[in-house]
């Protein structure tokens, strides 16, 4: 008989098909209303998934062997089951709680990606996801590019984290002058409205070239003299050495300006190994695009 | 195959056996009656069928809800009757996928029962290859719905 293998971290939990089915034939039931006996392999499998989504939320959230010794085990796929289907729904119900405080101050700078993704997609996910049927499906495309990717998740979970990430891009940009943001990315590309690109990352870049030429931040382009400065500073070392002193510079920004926030640190970082070979690349070319 | 997957298919297969036996105590005043084997040949062509048409089903399965809707037909008679069930079970679920899972097992069995007496005289084929293909257009189409369970049906 085929089994399932759910894991976190630390524990993993094997459930056969034996304790597996008879949640998805409850289902199944549940999904045909009693009037059909029999579905297609496609809505079989995505049953499957849902049951299986749900015990996996729960063996993430908790360690499930300790749940099972409290349990009676032969029902424990089927409790692990309606609790992680608990957890699923207040995963939503956070998602919506974080979509509606971040839509409070959203600024998308223009960009209609930026918009059409965190506004309007996010709206679409809340509005369409099923949680009882198909809690794996995320829905939306996620057009907009974040600096973390989350290929190992899928369902509330993904657009969880997509939106954490959105929401930290936001308190990044929210504490920056509006008229840097549009000049930077105006100076970035004069279409970046129509771009598909993350807007955070464009921003932070330029900062972070403020601060190898320790100027303030400005809505000016850089001097000849600042570019000369840059690329020496980038091309003086190895890559790694780059990407370390610039990591260096975005803990000082998110000390001093965003209350040592370890969270945004850590998103900001996500970004400099492609940072520093970029930097690098720009400076041997001799051509910039902050 | 492992000991353990045999027994278990035994186990349902007994399960399923029992249940459409039962059945012959209503067939058989209509003069129908399943042996043993018979059964047990329509629930391996069951399963040959939803091989076929890629799709699970569970609980008490269509077979039983086949044999009650079409036990009383002047076409079936003891010579024909496990093969009409067969063929009936194989275009049923046939049917459920090229209607999309639009229509519910009943909805689709009073379909099947209604054209198989009337304009079908008892022909099979007639019903797969006319009736039903026909049908199954139509409600993927989304120009024809079921009106209830007293047969209507409508063509918006």
């Amino acid at each position: 008989m085929s089994r399932y293998v759910i894991s976190n971290k630390d524990k993993e939990c094997i459930y056969s098909m034996d304790e597996l089915m008879p949640i998805v034939a409850w289902l199944t039931e549940k999904y045909t209303s009693k009037e059909s006996t029999s579905v297609s392999y496609n809505i079989a499998r995505q049953l499957m998934g849902a049951v299986l989504y749900c015990i996996r939320e729960l063996a993430v959230t908790e360690d499930l062997e300790t749940a099972a010794l409290n349990l009676n085990k032969k029902q424990l796929a089927k409790d692990a089951y309606e609790k992680g289907y608990e957890l699923v729904i207040a995963k939503v119900n956070q998602t919506q709680e974080m979509y509606h405080t971040m839509l409070q101050c959203f600024h998308a700078y223009g960009n209609q990606n930026y918009y059409d993704t965190a506004v309007k997609g996010i709206e679409g996910f809340l509005k369409c996801y099923d949680v009882r049927y198909h809690p794996q499906n995320n829905i939306i495309t996620m057009d907009y590019p974040v600096l973390l990717i989350f290929d190992q998740m899928c369902g509330v979970d993904l657009i969880y984290q997509y939106l954490n990430c959105i929401r930290l891009e936001q308190m990044f940009l929210s504490q920056l002058p509006e008229n840097f943001i549009q000049n930077t990315l105006v100076r970035y590309h004069c279409d970046y409205e129509e771009l598909f690109v993350n807007i955070c990352s464009i921003v932070l870049h330029n900062i972070l070239c403020h601060m190898i030429v320790e100027k303030k931040i400005s809505e000016k382009k850089f001097t000849e003299k600042e570019y000369a400065e840059i690329r020496r500073f980038a091309l003086n070392g190895t890559d790694e050495e780059l990407k370390e002193k610039l990591m260096k510079f975005t803990e000082v920004l998110v000390d001093k300006g965003y209350h040592k926030d370890g969270e945004l640190l850590a998103y900001l970082q996500a970004d400099l190994s492609n940072f520093a070979v970029e930097l690098r690349n720009m400076s041997s070319n001799n051509h910039f695009t902050l | 195959m492992k000991e353990q997957e045999i027994y278990e298919l035994m186990k349902q297969d007994t399960y399923y056996l029992e249940k459409v036996l039962q059945s012959n105590s209503y067939t058989r005043q209509f003069g129908l009656q399943l042996s043993e084997h018979e059964v047990l040949e329509l629930l391996q062509d069951r399963k040959c069928s939803l091989q076929e048409q890629e799709r699970v089903e569970f609980g008490e399965g269509i077979l039983q809800k086949i044999i009650f809707a079409f036990c009383d037909s002047p076409y079936i008679y003891q010579d024909n009757y496990v093969d009409m069930i067969a063929q009936l079970q194989n275009i049923f679920y046939l049917y459920k996928n090229e209607s999309m899972d639009e229509l519910t097992d009943d909805e689709l069995l009073s379909y099947m029962k209604e054209k198989f007496e009337n304009e079908c005289q008892g022909s099979v084929e007639h019903l797969e290859d006319t009736c039903l293909e026909g049908f199954a257009r139509m409600i993927r189409a989304g120009t024809c719905r079921f009106m209830g369970a007293n047969n209507e049906w409508s063509e918006e």
